[in-house]
């Protein structure tokens, strides 16, 4: 079990705008859902001493204009008002979003800093950035070498190659993926931030969807919105003091396996290299996936988080097309998933919309999607046979 | 029917990890990155170092081209500029017969497969062929399906 287990704790959630029509420049956004996350918790931005973000671009090639494109430790630090001498900060780009939730522990742990604010900040770029589809020659050199020959410059093309691979290798149909994105679409239904919170979703108008990467298609791809999301942590001691109940910090995990496949990854090693991760959480918490009142698994590709349920053993591999089919992942089932309506349909914020519904299940500030008396529910995020990184929030310490 | 893939809209640039790789595949060579020391191979040849045994010294095998098909997508919206009036097109990964190793692991590269991309399946073998490009510099490899799926090597997974 992890040392620092019910040590620290999530006690503030603030969320700007999730828009594809923004209105001010992805900075400002941070600077809102970062205040929120402040007011939130019933702190002052002045008593923020720790700061972290994954400032990563959503793909290679896109833009890097710090408060346009990403927003990063200097960006909040220069214009949130924070602590005129914070304590620490740290920039993570290994793991993925729960990676500086966890880092921010850790160093709350050690007594490093005393409140940290962790926010994702994402931008939609324009859809032709990075490809320079229709504008001339643009360059494929390092890794675009061996990619855009291909046509094959994005992720969704490789996602797609992976659940073809899938459906061959287990036998699994469509069927699987329209039920994860119409569970999706339901819960969002109940999120007043959700992108597609008025917006329904039937089973037609999944299969009536247009490819976008067949056999995936529009449907099966997060919705790129601009947006950001903040959270508090701190110590558990500390949060309690503050306004809200504390979801505490049970267990983390990050994907730490080799994989085989390079450049082109595929389907392998999903097993593998998930469950380095969900073995690292499940053993750092002393909790299994039976103890779960609900999952919230990364979904940036519908796929993804039918990968998840079996490499974190909510399932055996091969039975999540099965597993997710008959009303076991709504609300109110055996397992919840992703309910507050994933990526998919609550928007592109990577895995913090993930980590914010983990948090409020179990301080029973879920709204109409509340799972009575949740007590432990995990947020995890990446694809398994990429990267990723997981935690578990706890009712109690 | 689908117009040619455009590469005067991508401007390839080999570099030192590279230019070997590029310079046999305008004599319709195919090369993969071998490791002296162990034998591992793999690509593309942008990992300067060998995955296995750590070896700083890779060097290369030339493959005969033939492979079966791992797993494919049919691309529908174009995102390379070169390929927008391309679609749909099939990208695959192909795995290498003659680079498969010991544990199970296999070579796999990808590529685009020619217009034969109605008879594309998981399992298929298949072979490369080369594609003059306007750039005299640069040559494309290319795929087609060679065979029936009968007696396929299978990947263990
Ligand atoms: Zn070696």
């Amino acid at each position: 079990m992890w040392q620092g287990r019910g040590k620290t704790a999530i006690a503030g959630i603030g969320y700007s705008e999730i828009t594809r029509k923004p209105e001010k420049p992805l900075g400002l956004l941070a600077i809102d859902a970062c205040r929120a996350a402040i007011a939130d918790a019933g702190l002052q931005a002045r008593q923020i001493d720790g700061l972290a973000t994954y400032p990563e671009s959503p793909f290679a090639g896109a833009g890097n204009r710090d408060g346009e494109d990403v927003v990063s430790v200097s960006f909040v630090l220069n214009h949130l008002g924070v602590a005129a001498d914070v304590n620490w900060y740290a920039q993570i780009e290994t793991g993925m979003i729960a990676s500086p939730v966890i880092e921010a522990a850790n160093a709350l742990i050690v007594g490093a800093c005393d409140y940290a604010l962790v926010w994702r900040a994402l931008h939609r770029p324009a859809p032709t950035s990075g490809s320079g589809a229709g504008k001339g020659a643009p360059r494929a050199g390092g890794d675009a070498q061996f990619i855009a020959p291909y046509g094959a410059a994005s992720i969704v093309q490789t996602h797609a190659i992976a659940w073809r691979r899938y459906m061959h290798r287990h036998g699994a149909t469509r069927e699987a993926l329209a039920a994860l994105a119409l569970n999706s679409r339901r819960n969002a239904n109940l999120n007043p931030r959700a992108f597609f919170h008025s917006t329904p979703m039937s089973r037609d108008d999944y299969f009536n969807a247009r490819m976008i990467a067949e056999p995936l298609c529009l449907y099966d791809c997060d919705v790129p919105v601009d947006g950001c999301v903040a959270l508090i942590v701190t110590t558990a001691d500390r949060a309690r003091d503050l306004r809200n109940r504390p979801a505490y910090l049970a267990g983390y995990g990050q994907n730490t396996a080799r994989r085989r496949a390079l450049l082109y990854y595929t389907l392998d090693d999903y097993m593998a290299c998930g469950g380095s991760l969900a073995q690292k959480l499940w053993s750092a918490a002393g909790l299994g996936p039976q103890e779960m009142d609900a999952a919230q698994l990364y979904d940036g590709f519908n796929p993804s988080t039918l990968y998840w349920l079996e490499a974190a053993g909510f399932c055996r591999e091969g039975e999540g097309a099965d597993f997710v089919t008959g009303g076991r992942i709504a609300l109110g089932g055996e397992l919840p998933v992703n309910t507050f309506g994933g990526s998919l349909s609550e928007g592109r914020m990577h895995g913090m919309g993930h980590i914010a519904e983990a948090v409020r299940q179990v301080t029973d500030r879920a709204e109409k999607r509340q799972i009575p008396g949740a007590s432990a529910v995990c947020a995890i995020d990446g694809s398994p046979m990429l990267r990723g990184s997981g935690i578990i929030v706890t009712r109690d310490p | 029917m689908p117009a040619p893939i455009d590469y005067s809209k991508l401007r390839i640039v080999p570099d030192f990890d590279t230019a070997e790789w590029w310079a046999a595949a305008r004599e319709h060579k195919y090369l993969v990155r071998q490791c002296p020391d162990c034998g591992h191979k793999w690509f593309p040849p942008i990992f300067p170092a060998c995955a296995r045994c750590g070896s700083l010294k890779p060097g290369w095998f030339q493959t005969a081209g033939k492979g079966v098909i791992h797993s494919y997508v049919v691309v529908v919206q174009p995102i390379v500029g070169a390929f927008i009036g391309t679609v749909p097109y099939v990208v695959a990964i192909i795995e290498l017969d003659d680079c498969r190793e010991a544990g199970g692991s296999v070579t796999r590269v990808a590529g685009v497969m020619l217009d034969d991309e109605p008879e594309v399946a998981i399992g298929l073998p298949c072979e490369v062929v080369y594609e003059e490009t306007a750039d005299p510099r640069i040559v494309m490899p290319r795929w087609r399906v060679s065979g029936s799926a009968a007696n396929v090597w299978r990947f263990n997974e």
